[in-house]
């Protein structure tokens, strides 16, 4: 079984006020290379966090994260290149630029590494999600899952490693968030791409591949 | 770099900071707009009090006085209303007085040979008077007194008790009397005299008016200039108003100077207060923060750019309209070129 992350010992903690609160403590967690894995828990539970941690998008107070094999929160590590590069993410929110294009919002990753799109797999992703039809809409012309399609072709574009996503269901309705899930049902399947959900949505953790329970920050 | 460039210019120019640039174009367009309003505005009242105070005659000899007094400005008025003459001479034309024959009221002027080529004026018999106490007169007056006495070239005719020699008949022309492009008078001269006479009835009439046809050297004799610069020097000294209305200006720079600063301020939080929510976007998506420094950097600087090409295009519209502060003064007394 190959493992794209590889948690070791990780810890965070915030202070509030005099007391301090672990938000996630997980001694060692493995997420399966090209499977769907769901994080799931109850509101407060340390799933945001965990993935923002595994995300490269949060320090932690202890512990390593490695992402193919590369552990993230070594010093000196070049971290927000390697994010670009490896690490896609897919927000509650969408997360697009308003001024931008959706073609321009997809390729916006490769615009900030200085890349140019392989045009085979950006076609692909593009018929995958159906949004070739919406590419010079601006995101405010946009339904809420067309929006989030156009999330999940950016997180996409780069090839990376893995896709996060914190969620992505969950400014949906219910029939749109389970239209989403069969878009990343598919993209997993046509593109083998990892994917890491954190959500509450009973529907996502029934699709994933994977279920991982956090219960005050740790996985039972 | 390129990156930035293209993420700033698409910020401004298409959503959020759309109407930024709207504003700083109609700032651009409104301030010489409201300028020449208000220059316009002073210049015409100010105007009107002369002529109430002092007459039109006066008037017309102080803006002589002041055309003396801005020789600069007063060239470049002519070279702007007549771009396509290039006349380095001056011509100049006097409205020497008003007179009478036969009771008749009778215009009496002297335009010069260079005047005399540049109007529209026409010699439809004889020629121009050239020697002492010789007259031309127009068609139209020439018609009017021969209601009552037959006049013909070579003939003596009386005008205001002094005897001349009909010596040319040229048709009507008007003079136009011209403030920018506003055309405020139509005069015509009846009868033309010679140099001589011209300088005697001056000297001895108190009526008296001016036009320059193209300016840009002294058009008076030392005499001349003088009664015109006094006249001139005690309007100008007692007049508070117009004094205010040099001021004028002065005032105004500070207030574009502040809109200025209030207008770049106003873009720098903007973009970095109103899209805090975008660049953390662009944060998420990878961006460092230097990058993102750079970006906002980048989009500032587009919209000063921006500011400055407007502002640029401001200051040439300003120049234009200007000019319109020193309309009481450089209300330059001119008629039309016509000629070819």
């Amino acid at each position: 079984m190959e493992y794209v992350i590889e948690v070791r010992n990780l810890k965070k903690c915030y202070k509030q006020g005099d007391e301090l609160i672990t938000a996630v403590d997980v001694n060692e967690l493995n997420i399966e290379k090209e499977k769907i894995t769901a994080i799931v828990g109850r509101s407060g539970s340390g799933k945001s966090t965990l993935l923002n941690l595994l995300g490269g998008m949060d320090k932690p107070t202890q512990g390593k994260v490695f992402i193919d094999k590369s552990n993230i929160y070594q010093r000196g590590f070049a971290l927000p290149k390697f994010r670009v590069q490896n690490i896609g993410f897919v927000f509650q929110e969408y997360n697009l630029i308003p001024e931008l294009t959706v073609l321009e919002n997809i390729r916006l990753p490769l615009l900030i590494q200085n890349s140019t799109a392989d045009s085979d797999h950006e076609s692909c992703i593009l018929d995958m999600l159906e949004i070739r039809d919406r590419l010079t809409f601006y995101p405010g012309q946009l339904s809420g899952g067309q929006k989030q399609r156009v999330a999940i072709a950016r997180a996409l574009i780069t090839k990376p490693a893995v896709v996060l996503a914190d969620e992505p269901t969950g400014s949906l309705d219910q029939l749109s968030g389970s239209q989403l899930l069969d878009y990343i049902k598919e993209s997993n399947k046509q593109l083998k791409q990892t994917f890491v959900i954190a959500t509450h949505d009973s529907e996502v953790s029934r699709r994933a591949d994977k279920v991982i329970t956090l219960e005050d920050g740790k996985v039972r | 770099m390129k990156k930035y460039l293209a993420l700033g210019l698409k910020a401004i120019l298409r959503i959020r900071l759309y109407w930024l640039l709207m504003f700083a174009v109609s700032f651009s367009i409104l301030m010489p707009g409201l300028l020449n309003y208000i220059s316009q505005g002073l210049s015409l009242s100010v105007y009107e009090e002369q002529l109430d105070t002092f007459g039109e005659y006066q008037y017309i000899a102080y803006i002589a006085g002041a055309n003396h007094e801005l020789p600069e400005f007063e060239q470049q008025f002519s070279e702007s209303l007549y771009p396509e003459k290039s006349i380095e001479q001056a011509g100049y034309m006097y409205k020497l007085g008003l007179g009478s024959v036969d009771e008749i009221a009778i215009d009496i002027g002297y335009v010069d040979p260079i005047a005399w080529k540049l109007s529209n004026a026409k010699l439809l018999r004889g020629r121009l008077p050239e020697k002492e106490s010789e007259i031309a007169l127009s068609d139209t007056k020439l018609y009017e007194l021969n209601a009552g006495t037959v006049y013909d070239i070579g003939d003596v005719v009386n005008v205001s008790g002094r005897d001349f020699i009909l010596k040319g008949i040229y048709a009507e022309f008007g003079t136009r009397w011209v403030g920018g492009e506003d055309y405020r008078f139509y005069r015509t001269m009846d009868g033309l005299v010679g140099t001589e006479d011209a300088r005697d009835i001056w000297n001895n009439n108190s009526i008296k008016m001016l036009a320059i046809l193209m300016s840009g050297t002294a058009v008076f004799d030392d005499i001349e200039m003088q009664d015109a610069k006094n006249i001139f020097h005690n309007f100008y000294i007692d007049d508070e108003y117009a004094k205010n209305m040099y001021q004028l200006p002065q005032f105004l720079i500070p207030v574009i100077i502040i809109m200025c600063a209030l207008l770049l301020i106003s873009i720098y939080l903007l973009i970095i207060g109103e899209r805090k929510s975008v660049y953390k976007i662009y944060c998420n998506l990878g961006f460092e923060k230097r990058e993102i420094k750079r970006l906002q950097f980048m989009t500032f600087l587009i919209c000063n750019l921006t500011g400055l090409v407007c502002g640029i295009l401001e200051l040439g519209i300003g120049v234009a309209v200007l000019p319109c502060f020193f309309r009481l003064n450089g209300c330059v007394l001119t008629f039309k070129a016509w000629a070819n």
